[in-house]
């Protein structure tokens, strides 16, 4: 059976990935699923702490130390069965069919060797090609994110480029064997405002022109409603909310979501529409509040939400199919007035 | 002393920094803020905003002698601080505090909060030693931390809290002006929103200047009664808050303003590529050319002076733009 554009590249059911701790293993992501189709790009938000980073590593088959374990339900990329992989399968798929950019440009990239060396390691441990072939395959994509002179750039060492340049490197190398998913943690956190323009033009252009989907994880709203197709919300290892991203920006109905929102600074000419801060903070892996985990620092819960963890539904209950979904017992109302309007 | 002369003046700063020499070559210097001129009054901010390497830590360094600058002046009230004496130099520390990115780094480890907050006071021997503990408190309660976290050590709070007991610290020392270097980049954003909140608050109650200090375009506008512009050492533009953001006078103004991320238009801003000239190898004229849109024939060859403009602006601040487009 061929895919259709509609079945998702990437599908995982209910990953959770646990650390021990002195009261038995800890969840640090608890039950997250998601599902990638070609050429998407889904935003996965939170602050920190919120396991948004550890959802993504182990997209790839990385637990966090060695003591971390990822389980799931299902986790598919397409026909390969991912949670039946070992450590020599994991190897072969990561780079090629699945791959990640990180934060820090400077720390992902060893500073001994050039980028053509570190490029040209990628395609040869996952393409059987020549030196010529690999040669040409390093440039087309140097050339792709935007190295005019890519002959030079294959000779530069990591400390030689300025960190726009690290990053573009980075996304040469996650896109040189055109990976069904791309994984980028927080690509831009370490750029500048201008800079970062250009890199998530890149990611987007990049992710349109071969069809690759996107996992982009950030804490920037700003950047999820630039470049996100849909967006999920992440605290305390759940998915609070998850839904196309103008829905999700404009008509919020987690009370976590409503509040991220209002306590993001936005640049508006004219009046400045002063922001407002969530009371209290991310509470630690240890000290989760029973039920809902957002229940301490909520303005609208009550003995339900400490006591049953709510579980994503859809945000309208009169239409299901509608992408839009959150996980909260007392929704902010206007985002079912928008989804029947 | 005039009321209406600046609290803080700086005029036609140069700092520069030695490189490393190596055998046979001649002494490098990297020119990092290079000929700013700029004025603070009192109880109100100026937001300094400018990409990484632009100079912003630099000259808020230089302000307080934390490096020494090559040439130009910083007045404070009404002496020269180049010139200052040693008693002046420590008032005028006492009066100018600072407020750095990284609160963890800023606090010992082995000093718990108490121990910490006491610290100005007893320096600068302020009060007596039996209302110490009732200021102490008085200022927590200011920044919305309670006493609780007196006997406590700075790993032992998060984010948030840390950079609190930075900012009651500084209060503590009575400042006049609180230089705010990134104070908000290591918070998580709704932790960053009650800190801005908090720095509002705090700001109009002890009738403070700030010399506000960001990469981000929105954060300042939340502060910021006056914005500065920096790019490759020189401050290329200031003026007015609203003046700056809805009129922006120099060309990287603008480019700065497109490169955000804005709400609601769902589009990702469009860039020409390019990066600001390295430090060590500036350019000839105007440090933006090779990037600037309008760039003319002599923006290459001459170096742009400080052009004052007649923007209408609601709060009658100075407008001022370091580029070619706005000579008479």
């Amino acid at each position: 059976m061929s895919p259709t554009p509609q079945d998702p590249v990437l599908a995982v059911q209910d990953l959770r990935v646990t650390l021990p701790s002195r009261h038995g293993r800890l969840a640090v992501v608890d039950g997250v699923s998601l599902e990638l189709r070609a050429g998407e790009i889904l935003g996965l938000v939170g602050e920190s702490g919120c396991g948004k980073s550890v959802t993504g590593a182990a997209l790839l088959g990385m637990a966090p130390g060695p003591s971390g374990q990822i389980s799931s339900t299902s986790m598919r990329l397409g026909d390969l069965d991912l949670a039946q992989l070992d450590e020599r399968g994991w190897r072969r798929v990561r780079g090629s069919r699945i791959s990640m950019i990180f934060q820090e440009p400077l720390t992902a990239l060893d500073p001994v060797f050039s980028v053509g060396n570190q490029l040209l390691e990628v395609i040869r441990r996952h393409r059987p090609f020549n030196r010529r072939q690999a040669r040409t395959a390093a440039a087309d994509t140097l050339a792709s994110v935007g190295f005019a002179d890519w002959e030079r750039a294959l000779r530069c060492y990591p400390h030689e480029l300025s960190g726009g340049m690290r990053q573009r490197v980075l996304v040469a190398m996650a896109m040189v064997c055109h990976p069904q998913v791309l994984v980028a943690d927080e690509p831009t956190t370490a750029l500048d405002v201008t800079t970062q323009a250009q890199i998530l033009r890149l990611i987007r252009d990049l992710a349109r022109q071969s069809g690759t989907a996107v996992l982009l994880i950030t804490h920037d709203l700003a950047i999820v409603e630039a470049i996100c197709d849909r967006a999920m919300v992440m605290y305390c290892g759940r998915i609070s909310e998850e839904g196309p991203t103008h829905s999700l920006m404009h008509y919020p109905s987690h009370p976590y979501t409503a509040g991220l929102s209002a306590a993001m600074p936005r640049l508006s000419p004219g009046r400045v529409e002063l922001v407002k801060g969530i009371p209290g903070s991310v509470p630690g892996p240890e000290q989760r509040p029973a039920g809902c985990s957002f229940s301490n620092r909520c303005e609208r819960a009550d003995d339900l939400c400490r006591s049953q963890v709510p579980l994503l539904r859809s945000a309208d209950p009169a239409m299901p199919a509608v992408a839009h979904r959150h996980a909260c017992h007392h929704p902010l109302a206007h985002a079912i007035d928008s989804a029947t309007a | 002393m005039n009321p209406d002369s600046p609290l803080l003046r700086i005029r036609e700063l140069n700092v520069s920094y030695a490189m490393r020499r190596l055998p046979g070559s001649s002494q490098k210097r990297v020119q990092a803020v290079r000929s700013v001129s700029l004025d603070l009054h009192r109880g109100r901010v100026f937001g300094l905003v400018g990409e990484s390497g632009c100079g912003k830590t630099s000259l808020a360094r230089a302000i307080i002698r934390l490096v020494k600058p090559d040439s130009g002046s910083v007045h404070y009230r009404d002496f020269d601080l180049s010139q200052a004496d040693a008693p002046r130099l420590r008032q005028a520390r006492r009066e100018i505090q600072y407020l750095f990115q990284d609160p963890l780094a800023s606090l010992s480890p082995r000093r718990s909060i108490w121990q910490a907050l006491l610290e100005p006071l007893l320096h600068y021997r302020i009060g007596s030693p039996a209302g110490h503990r009732a200021r102490v408190e008085q200022v927590l309660e200011q920044v919305d931390l309670s006493a609780d976290v007196l006997p406590r050590y700075p790993h032992e709070l998060s984010g948030g809290q840390r950079q609190r007991v930075a900012l009651a610290r500084a209060l503590l020392a009575e400042p006049a002006l609180i230089i705010a270097d990134e104070p908000m980049s290591s918070l998580d954003v709704s932790v960053q929103a009650r800190m801005l909140t908090l720095l509002r608050k705090v700001q109009k109650e002890n009738g403070l200047a700030f010399l506000f200090i960001s990469h981000n375009l929105a954060v300042v506008q939340q502060l910021a009664t006056e914005v500065g512009v920096m790019y490759a050492g020189e401050l290329v533009e200031c003026g007015p808050v609203d003046v700056l953001l809805h009129n922006p006078a120099h060309p990287y103004t603008r480019t700065l303003l497109d490169a955000v991320c804005k709400p609601g238009n769902g589009e990702l801003p469009a860039l020409e590529a390019g990066t600001p000239p390295a430090p060590l190898h500036l350019v000839p004229g105007c440090p933006f050319h090779n990037r600037c849109p309008h760039v003319m024939e002599h923006c290459k060859i001459t170096h742009p002076h400080d052009n004052f403009l007649a923007t209408a602006t609601a709060t009658g601040g100075k407008h001022i733009a370091r580029c070619h487009l706005w000579n008479s």
